[in-house]
């Protein structure tokens, strides 16, 4: 067995679990948590709940909630789902040893990736140009954090998707122990389920 | 693992993704099919309006669980994965996804959806 294939053998654990899996799923679990908490903030200030529980207004919709772009958000919600795909197909391939087919479906996830976050570039800017700002208001203040954060999220995914199709060249995932991909396919899948949970409760509420 | 038994867990999915990339596909026709319903829901005003807002909301909700559910069990393999993931993963969620729906009854409640 050489030194690399050392490196990366699974090691004995309490549970039995690879630890390293385990530890991804607390990661995402405490990621969980924080969208959670987002979310919520950005539904309270969307239909103004705390002024209408203080007795300062009644329900509405502040500025700027009319100029969310369902088409264009349609089309890279889209891209994401179908991103996910190609990643769950990336992680396939490199299960069954075809690396050439894995490292095109990781480069497939890496471009949908890139123009999801071109769409969401796009519309910050055209919100910007129509004076919405994150001053504006509680509801673009929220806006930008919720989406800016996941935008931020996505970034990390496709470094991260590019550095294990840099080490997938240098010879990792060769052999049955695919944990990189498998890794960076569970924090994909779960950037584009927070995007589920976005899309709805924020474009489509 | 003996012959006469189905593999479970890593194995399952080894053995499952041997044979069936079409799964997936499947799993992914689906999703965009949901996701195509999400969306004719509230821009078509016929369907909008024989809903009403609650139930367009409340069909919203379904629908997102669902899409979700599916990319969680079969797009993150937890449907075949240890409990112990599942457990990592669903207590945080079930905690927001609680305080979600509270926020929305109290909406219906005090008539912000009505």
């Amino acid at each position: 067995m050489t030194a690399d294939a050392h490196a990366h053998e699974e090691h004995p654990t309490s549970t039995g679990l690879d630890s390293r899996k385990v530890a991804m799923w607390a990661f995402l679990g405490s990621e969980t948590m924080f969208f959670g908490s987002l979310i919520l903030v950005m539904l309270i200030n969307k239909h103004n709940t705390l002024g209408v529980m203080l007795g300062h207004g009644d329900h509405m919709f502040e500025a700027g909630q009319g100029m969310l772009d369902l088409v264009l958000t349609s089309f890279t919600t889209f891209v994401l789902l179908t991103s996910s795909l190609a990643m769950v197909l990336a992680l396939a391939a490199f299960r069954n040893r075809s690396l050439n087919w894995g490292r095109f479906w990781l480069m497939v996830v890496v471009a949908f990736g890139a123009i999801f976050l071109g769409g969401q570039v796009y519309e910050f800017t055209a919100f910007v140009r129509e004076g919405l700002t994150p001053s504006t208001n509680l509801f673009a203040a929220s806006f930008y954090m919720l989406v800016g954060f996941h935008g931020a999220h996505v970034a990390i995914g496709i470094l991260w998707l590019v550095a294990v199709v840099y080490y997938s060249y240098r010879g990792r995932y060769q052999s049955a122990d695919t944990w990189g991909v498998e890794m960076v396919g569970l924090y994909w899948h779960f950037v584009d389920l927070v995007w589920v949970a976005i899309f709805t409760l924020i474009y489509l509420i | 693992m003996s012959a006469e038994h189905p593999p479970e867990g890593h194995a399952a999915e080894e053995h499952h993704e041997r044979h069936g990339y079409a799964h997936y596909v499947v799993v992914g026709v689906i999703l965009t099919i949901v996701t195509i319903v999400e969306i004719m829901i509230p821009s078509i005003d016929a369907i909008r309006n024989a809903l009403g807002t609650v139930w367009t909301t409340t069909s919203l909700l379904i629908l997102s669980f669902l899409k979700g559910a599916g990319v969680v069990m079969y797009y993150m393999h937890l449907k075949g994965d240890d409990r112990l993931f599942t457990a990592l993963f669903m207590f945080p969620f079930m905690i927001a996804t609680t305080i979600v729906i509270i926020l929305f009854l109290f909406w219906t409640l005090t008539g912000l959806i009505a």
